[in-house]
């Protein structure tokens, strides 16, 4: 806009900022919304402050003593992790969501095995499904084996049938020559 | 008081020397920060370490190879088993390096974070920890930067061998006169005249939460009694921060 200051500010994705008040915790200890402001370039003021609630309504930095008039509210670390991560773990929600509930894990989770109970069953039902077919096809090929061929079953043993023929000739000369 | 870091030429020199470490090509990566205490050494860290999203460790008085392999490795990412950290070195520094060197999840190469080593005056008690750290750098070509006391640029110095490798050597001298008149012209939200301003500089010697407190002072007072602009003949011999008490010989201490 004509006869605006443009101010060079960074701008920082909302988990990034949370990384930087995490990193900012895990090198000095104890942080104040001022301290922010002055360790994270181009910060400001509601940002920091949105920043701490988030991770104070997850669990993740508690407050510090109380607050004295004149003074800022300090805030530390309540859980040791080094690197803070992605979604919450007590609640397995994003930090922006406003009520941090572990009843809501175990609601997602039952939900997350229901549905893999659910995926489980429909791929056992495939795979049966698909080795009976299977099974099927063999059994039709077994089939088509026998039909084609020449030397049919007599019990035991097969027997051809040019074979049979010329032993049942062979028998009746024997039996001729004994007569 | 207004809220924010000022940039003193110790902030500056300390972010230009990460800036060389970072894009100069084919020198060696490792530097070395170090000042006494209360020359806004952590604070100047703490900032430029979320500037360029810094990978942070610190060192204790305890720390082994292990251990400091292992802190790298959590401050990566790294979650074992029950929080029980890697079993063999090597696969520390694999995983490590990997974590360095290319994108979580995918393998496209990233560009280089600064590792910084608070209060690596331990460090140099047991060599293998500077071997190991050395071994990283020179994998991933990510630069190290040592934070320590006086002590640590003289231990360096000493070892030859190691000292090659430092090509930024920072030292934290505190505020001059200059960087005095800065903070105060940032910070404060009343006039501050240059008499009192170089008052506040000799009295505080340089230390820049001793500064803070004397310029909070000083504005407190302007509030009180109306004053837009503060000289050193209105603040008199008021004093600017409260010091360490000087106390005399105990009695009967010495018969």
């Amino acid at each position: 806009m004509k006869g605006m200051k443009m101010e060079n500010k960074k701008r920082y994705t909302a988990e990034e900022l949370r990384r930087c008040i995490w990193r900012s915790l895990d090198i000095m200890k104890t942080v104040t919304v001022p301290i922010l402001l002055g360790t994270i370039d181009g910060l400001g003021l509601g940002n920091a402050r949105k920043g701490l609630r988030q991770l104070e309504t997850h669990g993740y930095v508690v407050k510090k003593g109380g607050r004295v008039g004149g003074c800022h509210q300090k805030y530390v670390r309540a859980q040791n992790v080094p690197l803070l991560p992605p979604l919450c773990e007590r609640c397995g929600e994003e930090f922006a969501v406003k009520i941090c509930d572990p009843a809501l894990k175990r609601e997602r989770e039952k939900e997350r095995e229901k549905e893999g109970k659910q995926i489980e069953d429909t791929a056992r039902a495939a795979r049966e499904l698909f080795y009976e077919e299977k099974e099927k096809e063999r059994e039709k090929e077994r089939a088509g084996r026998k039909g084609a061929a020449d030397y049919p079953n007599e019990g035991d043993r097969v027997i051809p049938s040019e074979l049979k023929e010329r032993l049942e000739r062979q028998l009746e000369g024997v039996s001729h020559d004994a007569a | 008081m207004k809220h924010g870091t000022v940039k003193t030429k110790d902030v500056r020199r300390f972010d230009q020397g990460i800036d060389d470490l970072l894009n100069t090509d084919e020198i060696e990566r490792m530097g070395v920060l170090w000042g006494p205490p209360g020359t806004g050494k952590t604070t100047a860290l703490t900032l430029l370490a979320n500037k360029y999203d810094a990978v942070f460790i610190r060192a204790l008085g305890c720390s082994t190879v292990t251990s400091i392999l292992g802190d790298l490795c959590q401050m990566l990412g790294y979650v074992g088993r029950d929080g029980k950290r890697m079993q063999r070195r090597t696969d520390m520094i694999e995983f490590i390096c990997n974590r360095l060197t290319k994108e979580e999840g995918s393998n496209k190469e990233v560009s280089p974070r600064p590792i910084f080593v608070d209060e690596a005056d331990y460090c140099f008690s047991e060599p293998k920890i500077i071997d190991a750290l050395r071994d990283i750098y020179d994998i991933t070509k990510c630069p190290v930067i040592l934070i320590g006391m006086e002590e640590i640029a003289r231990t360096i110095r000493e070892s030859s061998k190691f000292a090659r490798r430092i090509t930024q050597w920072i030292e934290f001298k505190g505020l001059d006169l200059e960087d005095t008149a800065q903070v105060a012209i940032e910070m404060c939200e009343v006039n501050i005249l240059p008499d009192l301003i170089e008052y506040i500089h000799r009295e505080t010697a340089g230390n820049i939460g001793r500064v803070k407190i004397g310029l909070d002072k000083v504005e407190k007072y302007a509030r009180a009694n109306r004053l837009d602009s503060v000289s050193a003949a209105d603040w008199g011999e008021r004093p600017l921060y409260f010091d360490q008490p000087i106390f005399g010989r105990k009695s009967g201490s010495r018969k």
